[in-house]
Parts: structure tokens; C-alpha cells; sequence
């Protein structure tokens, strides 16, 4: 994987005034483009066509998650951690034998779930503050 | 806002409802011996439990406006015929060849979308389905459906 990387960087770089030449292709046909792009790049991966029918889905849920205004960023990030974050629960469960005391024991691991929990409540404290403010306004 | 909210988790109880079936049939195991649905299962109750509190507060919070605006100028047809070209496209690929439904696909996307002219769509279809097919199938060597034709 680092060396594909590496090997992406190089050719890249050099290729970055061909790439920026693509968007000039009107939109009309570039959004044509896009789509075989997409449906190919799902074929392809296993050579079924439910492949093409879950990005037909997943593409129908994006288009009202957009109207929703749902935020993109938290889906990107759980379809990048999920694949880990369950490898390494499941590994984590079965070193504690079922034990959820090994996310609080280990230093690391206890600092970033104190983050974790400061991030979440943080938020829900400041909201609280500031209705209590506008109700003492009133 | 609050019928948007209605549907949003409405849709998102029904799929945790099916994430968590399918992943109890995985094998959803115990804490200490995880099976293979184990994160999928509890993940599925977390979003289900999630989306029911949007539910009941999408009923017990003030009106905030009709919530309409999201989908107010919206041409429809624009949405709804991309999405029936490409669902008829997942179902005839296998049996056309994929030169002959890509053609099809960009003809109709660029026909009855952006209304470009006959020539245009037809030039444009045949050089994409052509180029797609010369450079995966022929030059990435990725495997594409041929159909009952051959190609």
C-alpha cells in the first residue's frame, strides 16, 4: 500500500496540468463520464451486478442525505475507521475475555476515550449555558 | 423540519431493523467471544435507538417552518430518470454486454437529461462506450460482461 502511494505521488505530480485539463470538459459529459466511471469501478470488484445495485442505493440515500443536509464528513470517516474499529473491538473483547475494563485500564486508550467523552459533553454544556443565559435575558 | 425528520428516521429505524435481522443470522455471539455480526448487530440498535429519538422529537418539538425548502426547485425528472437508466442498466448488463448498455446509458443521460442533439449524444455515446471498453477491458484487463453478442 505505501509503495502504491508513493508510486501515485510520483506520477501525479507531474501529470497535475492534465488532471486540472479534465475539468474543463463540460459538466454535461463529464457527469456522463462519472457515472460508467463509478459503475465499472463497482463491477469490477467482484464481477457481480449487486455490486451495481448497492451503489445504485447508496447513491439514492446520498442524494436525500444531501437534501437532509446530513454531514458527509462523519460518513467518510466511519466508512475509513469502521472496517478497523471493528477488527480491533473484536480483538480488544477477546484479549479482556469480554471485559469492556481494557478501554479504561491502558493509558493510551483511557486518554483518548477522556477526549472522547470531553468532545461530547463539552457541546451539550455550552448549549445548556446559553439557553440558561437567554432565559436569565428574559 | 420536522416531517423531514419524520422520514430521515423513519428510513433509518427500517434499516437498522434490517442490519440488525441479517447480522443476528451472521452470528452475533457474546462480549467475550465475538461472532462475525457482533459490531454490525449493536451498531444496528445504537443507529435504531438514534433514529427513534429523532422520531419522537421530530413529534414533540415546535413547528419550525414546513421544511419543504430542501426539496422546493428540484427538476424531478432530472433525479428520477438517471436513477432508472442506471437500475436498468445494473439489470441488463449481463445479458447486452456492456458496450451496448454504456452506449445506451450515456445516449440517454446526455438525450433526455442535458437535451443534447441526436448526433451529439449518439458521437459521444459510441466514443465512451468504446474508450471505457479499450481502456479497462483491453489495456487495465478488467474483466467486463460480454452479453449474449460477444462483446
Amino acid at each position: 500500500m505505501y509503495i502504491g502511494n508513493v508510486m501515485l505521488l510520483v506520477l501525479n505530480l507531474p501529470l497535475i496540468p492534465v488532471w486540472v485539463r479534465v475539468l474543463k470538459i463540460p459538466y454535461s459529459y463529464l457527469s456522463a463520464l462519472i457515472i460508467v466511471f463509478c459503475l465499472i469501478g463497482a463491477y469490477s470488484l467482484n464481477n457481480n451486478i449487486t455490486d451495481i445495485i448497492v451503489l445504485w442505493f447508496f447513491g439514492l440515500v446520498g442524494f436525500f442525505a444531501k437534501k437532509f443536509e446530513y454531514e458527509p464528513a462523519p460518513f467518510v470517516l466511519a466508512f475509513v475507521l469502521g472496517p478497523m474499529i471493528e477488527t480491533a473491538l473484536r480483538r480488544s473483547l477477546i484479549m479482556s475475555d469480554g471485559s469492556f475494563s481494557i478501554f479504561f485500564q491502558r493509558p493510551i486508550a483511557a486518554v483518548f476515550l477522556s477526549i472522547t467523552i470531553v468532545a461530547l459533553a463539552v457541546p451539550f454544556f455550552i448549549k445548556k449555558r446559553i439557553g440558561a443565559g437567554l432565559a436569565s435575558d428574559e | 423540519l420536522q416531517k423531514l425528520d419524520r422520514f430521515s428516521g423513519l428510513f433509518w429505524v427500517i434499516l437498522s431493523l434490517v442490519i440488525a435481522i441479517h447480522s443476528h443470522r451472521l452470528g452475533v455471539g457474546s462480549v467475550s467471544n465475538p461472532g462475525p455480526g457482533f459490531i454490525f448487530f449493536y451498531a444496528a440498535l445504537f443507529i435504531g435507538l438514534m433514529a427513534m429519538l429523532l422520531l419522537a422529537g421530530s413529534w414533540t418539538r415546535k413547528a419550525e417552518g414546513s421544511g419543504g425548502g430542501h426539496f422546493e426547485n428540484i427538476h424531478w425528472m432530472k433525479v428520477v430518470l438517471p436513477f432508472a437508466y442506471i437500475l436498468l442498466y445494473a439489470l441488463a448488463l449481463e445479458k447486452a454486454g456492456f458496450i451496448i448498455c454504456t452506449f445506451f446509458l450515456i445516449f440517454l443521460l446526455l438525450r433526455t437529461i442535458e437535451a443534447k442533439r441526436w448526433f451529439v449524444a449518439t458521437f459521444v455515446g459510441i466514443a465512451a462506450a468504446l474508450g471505457t471498453y479499450a481502456m479497462f477491458e483491453l489495456w487495465l484487463h478488467v474483466r467486463l460482461p460480454k452479453g449474449v453478442l460477444g462483446f
